[in-house]
């Protein structure tokens, strides 16, 4: 796994491709990012690269949370996260080191986590997929309910109550939701600007994490191979 | 420990040591939105940033093309290796979106079956639009076109509001 880069998703358009295709892009503010600590087996018991990003008024950040963006030399940051890599990756980054788009530029897909638009509470069609209950045909006041939830059913095979990890209504949402294998589609290192197509978790303003794609669908696998 | 939280930075806020040695580092962009720092976000907003990604693109020397006005659209044409350029021909009966996302509707009618396309103003694969003649159209979208049936679905040639064009 290679260290990921915080971004903040802008919002969308489109952009025409040089056949003329329409192609939907979300536009991501990547970076500019600042690796504020480096964990260490020996010291923490694993090796990661913490990376912060986003500036926040130093009143609005807390004491010990300034302490330790200053300790990498930088001003108070909104978000911090880490990438688990492996030790000799770690020692390949100092601390306070700027990271740019220009980490990630090369690359043809990229993965993006982000946090989903939240829904409340919903019911089993929108939040499963559910068929519901026909419209007609003697049903009555039931159209958007989940039907029989089974009965007499356990996790071993025979019991009393519900198997757990049933399908129902429930809150919807506001979880973290990975995009993988998504084509970048333009880079501007110089304004930290990516552009990927097709739509990305949460809404615009948010944080998101973007990342070299770990493993590609099968599809696009082929093409980069078939390219190569 | 000391209660009073730090103001302001530069210089560095109390409590923190900065151990590294170096000036602070502060990210800029839109992502770090700060109501008192300068940066992209403030200098531009948001949406107007994202629709200046394709402002290379936007087509400068459009015609003036309004509703009700017929038009030539020039749309290439890929064949394999080959491309050519086909004309569709009819009338202007509705414009929507803007910027990149611009689109323009237009209706003609063949052997009385009403053909409509929507075209991407902004698109490469559109060579050219020719405007051939200023229908006089009342209102912003032509649909009601769509119940005419024979001479009624045509449209009066229009003589006022043509001054843009008479460059007076």
């Amino acid at each position: 796994m290679s260290v990921g880069l915080l971004a903040t998703k802008l919002g969308m358009t489109r952009v025409f491709s040089e056949a003329g295709e329409s192609i939907p892009v979300t536009v991501l503010q990547v970076g500019p990012c600042f690796v504020t600590q480096l964990r260490t087996k020996e010291k923490d018991g694993y090796s990661a690269v913490q990376v912060g990003f986003g500036g926040m008024k130093a009143r609005n950040s807390t004491i010990p949370q300034i302490g330790h963006d200053a300790k990498a030399g930088c001003a108070p940051l909104r978000h911090h996260r880490e990438f688990r890599v492996d030790e000799k990756t770690v020692g390949g980054f100092t601390l306070g080191q700027e990271l740019k788009l220009d980490t990630i530029a090369d690359h043809k897909y990229v993965d993006v986590i982000g946090t989903s638009k939240g829904k409340g509470f919903q019911g089993t069609m929108k939040r499963h997929n559910f068929k519901g209950m026909p419209a007609s045909r003697g049903v009555e006041r039931k159209h958007r309910s989940p039907g029989s939830i089974g009965s007499l059913c356990s996790n071993r095979g025979y019991g009393g109550g519900l198997k757990k990890g049933k399908k129902m209504s429930g809150h919807m949402g506001a979880e973290r939701v990975t995009v993988r294998s998504l084509d970048v589609i333009r880079v501007d290192a110089e304004k930290g600007v990516l552009l990927v197509k097709g739509p990305v978790p949460g809404a615009n303003q948010g944080m998101v994490i973007v990342r070299p794609a770990i493993r590609l669908y099968r599809s696009k696998a082929r093409k980069q191979a078939g390219k190569k | 420990m000391d209660p009073a939280p730090p103001s302001a930075y530069p210089p560095l806020p109390t409590g923190a040591p900065n151990l590294s040695g170096q000036p602070f580092t502060r990210a800029t962009g839109p992502g770090c939105a700060l109501a008192h720092e300068p940066h992209a976000s403030t200098i531009m907003d948001t949406q107007r940033f994202i629709e200046s990604i394709n402002d290379a693109v936007l087509k400068k020397d459009l015609p003036r093309i309004d509703i009700g006005d017929t038009i030539n659209v020039h749309a290439r044409i890929v064949e394999g290796d080959k491309e050519r350029v086909q004309i569709f021909q009819g009338v202007v009966i509705a414009r929507a979106g803007r910027g990149i996302s611009e689109m323009i509707t237009v209706r003609r009618v063949v052997d009385d079956v009403g053909i409509e396309r929507v075209w991407p103003i902004n698109s490469p694969m559109i060579a050219k639009f020719e405007v051939l003649r200023h229908g006089d159209a009342r209102r912003a979208k032509l649909y009601y076109l769509r119940d005419r049936r024979g001479k009624s679905q045509r449209l009066r040639d229009r003589r006022r509001g043509l001054k843009h064009l008479n460059g007076a």
